[in-house]
């Protein structure tokens, strides 16, 4: 979580620099121009190309530059959108909320837990799997299975080794863990996790991510810890919201001369 | 029961019906007869598809948007449906026409390919994001597409719009700049330019309203992978193809802004933004290079 707040506040107080710092400095205000959007959203735009032509990976420097680049200017575009004024509002609440969303998805992934947790019937089980580090760890929650339903699509019954499940779902219970690593028995947390529809508890949130279909007896789950998901979800509310009012917003459309010509004679 | 194997007498009804349709826009243009018969026509076509997915949707007992075929089926829908719009607004028939060549393919491909229909749905797709995920989309690809015929056609035609422009220039004796040659140029652009400028609005248009939808169908499909995975974002080939598709046409309507005389430019970004959207769309299904490992391939 540290490392997360600190890499972000580094990164607002950068912004906030050359946004105050562009007051005198005229080259700086091309950071929020309509130029460097066009320059950001092209590169960032060839960072994504990259990657999904396997061309370099999301932790290559040419990506996060690029990213950094790309937020850089939408999050000023904002400040100077907000400290101005600026119309349209749609767009402006458009670049508020992506703003948001990928401010919060990029450093939030710092603080970002997800774990592999293998529960079984009768057998309380509070170490997982840490997704990120590949690392054993003792969660604060511990989970037991109590049972597990599967049912198939009638017609895949004939052949169940390639059947696709229509539902599953598995019923648990969750218990915190004293400070001895031993779950606290008397306290568990009764509830049925499908696909779709994780559990919540503690912080965590706990996913239903496979079956067992041949009937070894555990099931696996996901359980994350995303700090930061209010932020994202916060951006991508602004992001739809944005939309909408685009959406119904009369559109500015480019100006041409003349529309030039049409203000000029009007203004005189 | 309305079924894949039904398929075929719709869609030729339908695209009787579309293409009939093109033909009185196309012919009959001036008399009010044709242009009313044209607009009957068009929305037949679409009434009879509407019908078939109507009846498919009860038929299967869970909306039609799981398969590639099923998602053509409403991208064959939508685009007709949007071609016709854009025709009633500006009075291009051409739009007409290409939307239902389009149309006819998407339609064709899937009555030759009927396996891809499949009954199951399974647990993941089982949400209240699917339906308003995937329909948005399609609806934003359908705009999407039209704007690129917009695209090819100014592109194309561009210098035959611009050599329009010139002989109303030379037919007015008004061709020579004055001193303050933008003024002028103004003139001539509000005169003579009329066509061209009501394409660009065109295109721009359904640019800015194909990219909104768009945007929600990705945020949407965002909150949707939070509640099934846990993770909003994970570089996923469908989300990263998707993430260039949405980048693209911001870049477009960008570049429209800042750079309005790059129109070049624009008509070629427009067009690489449609490529783009046919790898997120199928792309990365047919070439494992681009979609590999992904989660979010269903059939």
């Amino acid at each position: 979580m540290t490392a997360s707040v600190l890499w972000a506040a580094a990164f607002l107080l950068l912004m906030a620099a050359i946004y105050i710092l562009s007051e005198q400095a005229e080259l700086l205000r091309f950071f929020y121009s309509g130029a460097a959007s066009v320059f950001s959203i092209g590169g960032f735009l060839a960072a994504v190309l990259g990657l999904g032509l396997n061309v370099w990976s999301r932790t290559s420097v040419v990506f996060l530059s690029l990213l950094a680049f790309f937020l850089l200017t939408l999050g000023l575009k904002c400040l100077h959108a907000l400290a101005h004024q600026v119309r349209p509002l749609g767009a402006s609440i458009v670049h508020l909320g992506l703003f948001l969303f990928v401010f919060s998805l990029t450093f939030g992934s710092f603080s970002y837990e997800s774990y592999r947790l293998l529960a079984q019937p009768n057998m309380p089980e509070s170490r997982a799997l840490r997704i990120e580090t590949g690392e054993v760890a003792t969660l604060p929650v511990a989970v037991e299975l109590l049972s597990f339903d599967i049912r198939y699509h009638e017609t895949d019954l004939k052949h169940l080794e390639m059947a696709v499940p229509r539902q599953y779902k598995a019923k648990v219970k969750v218990y915190s863990v004293g400070d001895n690593g031993a779950a606290v028995r008397h306290e568990g947390v009764v509830d049925s996790i499908l696909v779709n529809h994780p559990m919540r508890v503690a912080g965590f949130h706990i996913y239903n991510t496979s079956f067992d279909p041949y009937g070894q007896g555990y099931v696996e789950f996901l359980l994350v810890k995303d700090p930061w998901q209010w932020a994202t979800y916060a951006g991508l509310l602004f992001c739809m919201l944005g939309g909408v009012v685009l959406f119904v917003q009369k559109s500015r459309g480019v100006r041409t001369p003349a529309d030039k010509t049409k203000k000029d004679d009007r203004l005189a | 029961m309305i079924g894949w194997h039904n398929l075929i007498w719709f869609a030729l009804c339908a695209v009787l019906a579309w293409t009939l349709g093109t033909a009185c826009a196309f012919w009959g243009a001036k008399q009010p007869v044709c242009r009313r018969l044209s607009d009957g026509l068009y929305l037949l076509g679409c009434g009879i598809m509407t019908l078939f997915i109507v009846g498919f949707w009860i038929n299967l007992d869970r909306p039609p948007l799981r398969t590639m075929g099923e998602t053509r089926l409403w991208y064959a829908f939508f685009l007709p449906l949007c071609g016709w719009v854009v025709y009633k607004r500006y009075g291009y028939a051409f739009v007409l026409a290409c939307s239902t060549v389009m149309a006819a393919v998407f339609l064709g491909l899937n009555v030759i390919k009927p396996e891809i229909h499949d009954k199951t749905l399974m647990p993941a797709l089982q949400s209240v994001w699917f339906c308003p995920h995937v329909m948005i989309y399609m609806f934003a690809y359908a705009l999407l597409a039209v704007a690129f015929l917009l695209a090819c056609y100014r592109l194309i035609f561009g210098r035959r719009l611009r050599d329009e422009r010139e002989a109303e220039r030379c037919a007015d004796g008004d061709h020579k700049r004055d001193e303050a040659g933008e003024w002028c140029e103004a003139r001539h652009n509000e005169r003579g330019d009329g066509r061209k400028a009501k394409l660009e609005k065109c295109e721009d248009d359904l640019t800015r309203i194909g990219w909104v939808c768009l945007s929600i169908g990705l945020f949407l499909g965002s909150l949707w992978a939070k509640q099934a995975w846990g993770h909003f974002w994970t570089w996923d080939p469908k989300e990263t193809w998707g993430a260039a598709t949405f980048l693209c046409y911001g870049l477009y309507l960008h570049l429209r802004l800042a750079f309005p005389k790059a129109e070049t430019w624009a008509q070629v970004v427009q067009i690489i933004g449609f490529v783009l959207l046919q790898i997120c769309w199928y792309g990365i299904n047919l070439i494992p290079f681009l979609g590999q490992s992904s989660l979010h391939i269903y059939s």
